[in-house]
């Protein structure tokens, strides 16, 4: 697709945005609600028409086509199971309006509920089945109309936690299976990096960054990306950069940036949580970017401890560490705390560039 | 439900009123009933004896078609095919008036929705009287056709309200599920549409057929002699003699109609409501 537009009422829901999907990718459009995606996942499925932009598919021009002559599935949020009919009616819909005869339909139901193991269940009701059960059959009934390109709108988002990743493992599996190509919509940040091949995150009707998972968390293409993925710590955001590389922080201390690392336009200075070290008072002696703070408090997720840390020179930073086999000897809220934060850790952002930092 | 700490005196009442209201809601009924087996030759309340003298006597008026007090069996039949017709038609207009103000957006919807509601407030008599005026000015008119247009018109307001009632109800999503299926516009509304309507669609029906067929004002401006609807007949019948044959007719008449309504709860179950299925 092409510099796609849809504005409502005047207001630019999605605007010039631009990407391709590969064969047999996973893609997810990933942003906070009301970024665009949705609007943009039914632009591709035919229910919104674009304002401007194209849509193509296999080098044919499908914007204009209505939904039912697109040859892309959509697998609804809340399943979208016609309630009058059973699982094999289901199922089955795709294949019959596209003029498949009888007995090669059957076959391909029988197909499709084999792959998401719900042989059995053919003469129910979607409402005598449980939620994964339903979300099954949904994907049982696009997968049998065969379309080439899956759309996927927040599917995992009605069921609780444990199932929903199993059922992100059993859909991420099949996608690999039948190699279909794939863009997935979602606000859940790591739902998105565990299946996709690919990211796109977008605010506010355009695409942020294009990339893949790794490199969008680990070097986020700018300040909102890096703020909406995971968490982050912004340190510095000093303009000019100051020559030697070294930015000051006041009374909590100085940050050196590596000497390749200090190129012009980097403005602003983020580091994650979970790559900071942290200790009490002079424990990282002799070591360079080390910062001096106090701890406000320390909340206990299980697998690690999340410590809000106040520095000295008035700042908030957030510290993540692993938890140890058998716990962590506890520190006393406003306990002096010396925090290093390692030069290859620090993210440089520069000014902002929203555009020009995302192939298509 | 009672809660704790709450006494019985509170249910006791609840259930003295309850009795009240419906012995008041159906006395007319109940009264009509009892009175049909009246003895004597007038419709007396209590009745006097019992007897099923009267029912036997409707059974005369039935078979003798041309005598003294004639044509029960045509006006019956006649309230039976305009009803059936009319509700086809209300059907039929209700269900696509109902789904265009439902599904789309355009200019003038508001407006729209209001003057097709608007026979359910206008006393029927007005009704009744615009258009006898109306035919009286356009000219031949028959009759049959007379009491089609008045009952159509009285008619579809209850099937717009029941179905789009239902359509409220109705997750355009599915709609959407089916066109991403390959299903175009009009295999949709077949496959998917109609049949979550349903419920709508019957219990519009039912109203239809129900009030074309009690329905007394709207045709007693447009009846004439050879075309009589039943409650007309009735309305004549009674201006000439008044026994408790009429309560018979009725008696008859609000059974007919349990039944149908019996019927049809059990073929689609009516209670329950598209979508709220469990």
């Amino acid at each position: 697709m092409r510099g796609l537009s849809k504005s409502f009422n005047g207001i630019a829901a999605v605007s010039d945005v631009s990407f391709v999907l590969g064969k047999g990718e996973f893609l997810s459009l990933l942003g906070p609600s009301g970024c665009g995606k949705t609007t943009t996942l039914r632009m591709l499925a035919g229910f919104v028409a674009p304002d401007s932009g194209f849509v193509t598919l296999r080098d044919a021009d499908i914007t204009q086509r209505p939904p039912y002559q697109r040859d892309v599935g959509l697998l609804f949020q809340n399943y979208a199971l016609f309630p009058h009919m059973t699982v094999s009616e289901n199922v089955g819909f795709g294949p019959r309006m596209r003029g498949m005869p009888r007995s090669e339909r059957a076959e391909r139901v029988q197909w499709a509920l084999d792959l998401v193991r719900l042989s059995g269940f053919e003469l129910r009701k979607p409402s005598e089945l449980s939620g994964g059960q339903q979300q099954r059959v949904a994907v049982a009934r696009v997968l049998a109309a065969e379309a080439s390109v899956l759309l996927l709108d927040e599917p995992f988002s009605n069921l609780d936690a444990k199932l929903r990743l199993h059922m992100q493992d059993e859909l991420k599996e099949l996608q690999l299976r039948l190699k279909i190509s794939t863009i997935h919509v979602t606000h859940d940040q790591e739902e998105a990096m565990s299946l996709s091949d690919r990211l796109i995150i977008m605010n506010a009707g355009r695409i942020e960054q294009n990339a893949r998972p790794e490199t969008v968390y680990g070097s986020p293409a700018n300040r909102f990306v890096a703020e909406f993925m995971g968490s982050c710590n912004r340190l510095a955001d000093q303009s000019p950069v100051p020559r030697n590389g070294e930015f000051d922080l006041g009374p909590a201390g100085r940050l050196l940036l590596s000497a390749d690392r200090s190129a012009s336009g980097v403005r602003e200075v983020f580091v994650r949580p979970e790559h900071v070290d942290v200790a009490l008072t002079g424990a990282f002696e002799n070591r360079e970017n080390v910062l001096k703070g106090s701890l406000v408090r320390s909340v206990y997720l299980g697998e690690r401890t999340r410590l809000h840390i106040l520095l000295d020179n008035g700042q908030s930073l957030l510290a993540q560490c692993a938890n140890p086999p058998g716990g962590r000897e506890e520190i006393e809220n406003g306990s002096r705390l010396d925090v290093h934060v390692p030069a290859s850790a620090l993210f440089l952002i520069g000014d902002v560039d929203y555009n020009g930092t995302s192939a298509s | 439900m009672r809660y704790a700490g709450e006494g019985r005196s509170g249910s006791r009442l609840l259930g003295g009123y309850l009795v009240l209201f419906f012995l008041y809601l159906e006395a007319p009924i109940i009264i009509i009933f009892l009175a049909s087996f009246n003895d004597g030759p007038t419709v007396r309340f209590p009745p006097v004896g019992l007897s099923l003298q009267w029912y036997e006597e409707l059974l005369h008026i039935a078979r003798d078609g041309s005598g003294t007090k004639p044509g029960l069996v045509k006006a019956l039949w006649t309230s039976a095919w305009l009803g059936v017709v009319s509700m086809v038609g209300a059907v039929f207009a209700g269900v696509l008036a109902a789904y265009g103000i439902q599904r789309y957006r355009f200019g003038g919807r508001a407006i729209l929705r209001q003057a097709l509601l608007l026979p359910l407030l206008f006393p029927q008599i007005v009704t009744g009287i615009g258009l006898l005026l109306w035919f009286s000015q356009v000219g031949s008119v028959p009759t049959w056709a007379r009491l089609l247009i008045g009952h159509l018109i009285i008619t579809l307001p209850y099937v717009v309200v029941t179905v789009s009632a239902s359509l409220q109800t109705l997750d355009p999503r599915l709609e959407e599920a089916a066109m991403n299926l390959g299903a175009n516009r009009i295999a949709t509304f077949w496959h998917i549409t109609i049949p979550s309507i349903r419920s709508g669609i019957v219990s519009g029906a039912i109203f239809a057929w129900l009030i074309s067929f009690s329905n007394f004002t709207v045709s007693f401006f447009l009846y004439s002699g050879e075309l009589t609807p039943l409650p007309t007949w009735l309305y004549e019948y009674l201006q000439h003699f008044l026994d408790p044959s009429i309560a018979a007719l009725s008696t008859l008449l609000i059974i007919s109609t349990f039944l149908v309504l019996a019927i049809a709860n059990r073929l689609f179950a009516l209670g329950r409501l598209a979508g709220l299925r469990k």
